[in-house]
């Protein structure tokens, strides 16, 4: 079963099943070669993974969103290389126009899936969502964290600086971390299973829909019910879309924000590990 | 008596002026010394080379005194409409309106050039989060807080979607501070697949009908939105009045682009045809106004045709220019270096293109919306790119990177690579900061080399 590659939460992993397909979320680590000055660190890393796949000899797909000019962008470049790929365009409104247009995508996404597995759509091979709810302790400073998306290195190293700290993550908003709760939907028993996934999928919260109110209104939900102390925004350099909104954040959520940028390296930057350590501690 | 065309500073400008009064010029409501703009704050005309002609005069004069006149069409009761990042299409729409004056704020990321950072709109720009990693756009940010520059607009309609991060973030921020937005959804234009119904648009591309339905609904929101504005309902005579208005004026600059950059020796400085090319997004606030600036450059430019003469010398090197650049100097420093610009894609190819008359008015324009260069694939562009340069015969390529701009990253990567595989003439990529000054040597030391080895490759 040929493995489909994806990082964006929009990109609905039952559908991908449905069409008798391996769905897979990448999160790459962020150590891209690829140095073009201005990229996003984040989409040069999702590049650089794409092209190690093809150079190892494995034969995948991968599907690419419209979330974001960059990501665009890489899509571009990856496109060159003739890899069995595909752009899905995610409207930034909440519109009912756009979202018959994201079904519409939905539908170009699953006559693409099914013609290279050769299959019609099954919607009763859906990955079967479970709840997964980890019952935490609450720690004396109790962290959220949001923005881009974040490989396991990266997470790690903060978690672990929390936890230097008294402190530890309640609520992971990260893009990468993003799913949506399907417990409950039946998507097989649906009239038209598709349209009742992008209905749930098209609801996800996102930093960059215009007007992008409900992701405020979700984060403040969030915050609230994990009893969040403070946030952590990580943002790759060169996101446009989450630099413009820290103070934003701020100002919305009434605790305090830390914005920190990685920048396509392995491993938190040195400032980064600092800024953290003091926040730790301005917080008490 | 006429002088022969020149390139001329402005201080030279100043004391031409007078002489050109005494000689009977006539001018427009905006005119005057262009002097006047340098000691109000736009100082970076001093580092400028600019047109001898009572034309280039007037063009220079429409486009500075633009804030003003839009404050004067607020006083004489007119709505002012700001439309952002679509570059071309809404002001059409808002031309339709008797009382409705459209202009672009994100045209502010110019105003730092223009008076070289003195207005503090960057600084201004980063206390709300935008800093240097964005591009020159953030001005407009500032330009909304301070209210300095244009008025603050009746309605703001922004398209998004497909539109670079930068304009996505700041807008939203605008939002965000308390400016109401009407945002609109333009989709990434994709080829049609094998066997969908598609549809041709301007710049030779084609998208599928269902993308063109799509937008064709989103302007139709937009109209609305007009329409509840001037309490008044737009007919599709209108329209169709709106895009014939649109056509012509299409029809003048495209002759005046055609003349301009065929011709050697050059008739007209690439400075005055980047203004001129720039009033066909919105007019520069003033329809009448812009088509009598467009027909007097083009009255120029024939003269100087029939009698042989230029602002450049023959035979220069023949560069096409990909992307505004954030300082206009650059234009003029091309041409210091030994260079002339022979064709342009400063990224909005769709607004130069005539708007299809033949069909429902909303589609023409969803049409033409969606052949903006900005939304569809970077292979599209290069591809176009390639063929306007074999159009008007370039000899070699400057593409201008804009600083922080989400879209110039990969796209100056991929259209370089296919001018040099497509065409095999040589491309210079090259950041053009908002006062080029700092880094002038760099520049001049490249478009130089450029120059040189477009005349290399003539001699081999």
């Amino acid at each position: 079963m040929k493995t489909v590659y994806y990082t964006c939460p929009f990109v609905p992993k039952e559908l991908i099943a449905a069409c008798g397909l391996l769905p897979m979320r990448s999160v790459p680590a962020l150590q891209a070669d690829i140095r073009i000055e201005g990229m996003c660190s984040y989409a040069a890393a999702w590049l650089e993974e794409l092209e190690q796949r093809v150079d190892s000899g494995e034969d995948f797909i991968a599907v690419f969103s419209t979330a974001c000019d960059q990501m665009r962008r890489a899509f571009d470049l990856y496109h060159q290389s003739e890899q069995s790929s595909f752009l899905l365009n995610v409207p930034s409104m909440t519109t009912e126009n756009s979202f018959r247009y994201y079904v519409q995508e939905l539908r170009r996404l699953e006559q693409f899936l099914c013609s290279i597995s050769g299959e019609t759509p099954d919607w009763r091979r859906n990955c079967r969502q479970t709840a997964n709810k980890v019952e935490l302790t609450r720690p004396n400073k109790a962290i959220a964290i949001t923005g881009g998306p974040l490989n396991s290195m990266i997470y790690k190293s903060i978690e672990r600086l929390l936890s230097e700290g008294a402190a530890g993550v309640v609520f992971d908003a990260t893009e990468g971390a993003l799913t949506p709760e399907l417990v409950g939907i039946d998507a097989a028993g649906e009239n038209d299973p598709l349209e009742a996934i992008a209905r749930i999928y098209f609801e996800l919260p996102a930093i960059w829909r215009r007007p992008n109110n409900s992701y405020y209104q979700w984060m403040a939900q969030a915050c609230n019910a994990a009893g969040a102390d403070a946030i952590i925004l990580v943002r790759h350099v060169f996101c446009d879309l989450w630099h413009g909104q820290g103070p934003e954040l701020s100002k919305r959520l009434s605790v305090p924000v830390l914005e920190l940028n990685v920048d396509g390296q392995g491993e938190l930057p040195v400032a980064a590990v600092s800024r953290i350590e003091a926040f730790l501690e301005a917080l008490g | 008596m006429k002088m022969p065309p020149e390139q001329i500073t402005l201080e030279q400008w100043d004391k031409r002026y007078p002489l050109l009064k005494a000689q009977g010029l006539q001018e427009r409501f905006y005119g005057g010394p262009l002097g006047r703009h340098a000691e109000y704050g736009d100082t970076r005309l001093r580092s400028l080379k600019l047109d001898n002609s009572p034309a280039a005069l007037a063009l220079w004069n429409l486009l500075l005194s633009e804030n003003e006149r839009l404050h004067r069409a607020r006083a004489e009761g007119r709505k002012i409409v700001g439309t952002m990042k679509d570059l071309g299409t809404v002001p059409v729409l808002a031309d339709c309106f008797k009382n409705v004056t459209a202009f672009y704020p994100d045209g502010a990321w110019w105003t730092p050039c223009l008076m070289e950072q003195n207005e503090g709109l960057f600084e201004s720009a980063s206390q709300y989060g935008f800093d240097e990693s964005f591009c020159p756009v953030r001005a407009m940010v500032g330009a909304f807080i301070n209210g300095e520059h244009f008025p603050i607009p009746d309605a703001l309609i922004c398209s998004t979607g497909a539109i670079c991060d930068d304009v996505s973030a700041i807008t939203q921020k605008l939002v965000q501070l308390g400016f109401a937005m009407h945002w609109w959804e333009m989709p990434r234009r994709r080829m049609p697949d094998e066997g969908e119904e598609s549809a041709l648009l301007p710049c030779g591309w084609k998208a599928p009908r269902v993308q063109v339905e799509f937008v064709q609904a989103e302007l139709a929101g937009v109209k609305s939105v007009l329409e509840a504005l001037t309490g008044r309902q737009l007919v599709t005579k209108d329209l169709r009045r709106g895009i014939q208005r649109a056509n012509g004026f299409r029809r003048i600059l495209n002759e005046l682009r055609l003349l301009v950059y065929t011709a050697d020796p050059c008739p007209m400085g690439s400075l005055e045809m980047l203004a001129a090319e720039m009033l066909a997004l919105h007019y520069c606030s003033d329809y009448t106004e812009a088509t009598l600036v467009l027909e007097a450059l083009l009255d120029e430019v024939g003269e100087r045709l029939l009698a042989a003469t230029g602002v450049l010398a023959a035979d220069t090197a023949r560069v096409f220019w990909v992307n505004p650049p954030a300082d206009l100097r650059a234009m003029n420093l091309l041409e210091e270096c030994g260079g002339r610009v022979c064709g342009t894609e400063y990224l909005f190819a769709h607004t130069l293109a005539e708007i299809r008359e033949d069909i429902e008015p909303l589609e023409a324009l969803a049409r033409t919306a969606l052949a903006d260069p900005m939304v569809g694939s970077t292979h599209e562009r290069a591809e176009y790119i390639c063929r306007q340069a074999v159009r008007f015969g370039a000899e070699g390529v400057v593409i201008s990177r804009i600083g922080g701009a989400s879209h110039c990253a990969v796209e100056g990567r991929v259209i370089g690579q296919a001018v040099r595989d497509a065409l095999e003439i040589p491309v210079v990529e090259t950041e053009i900061q908002t006062l080029c000054d700092s880094a002038d040597s760099q520049l001049r030391t490249r478009l130089e080399a450029l120059v040189e080895n477009i005349k290399q490759r003539r001699s081999s």
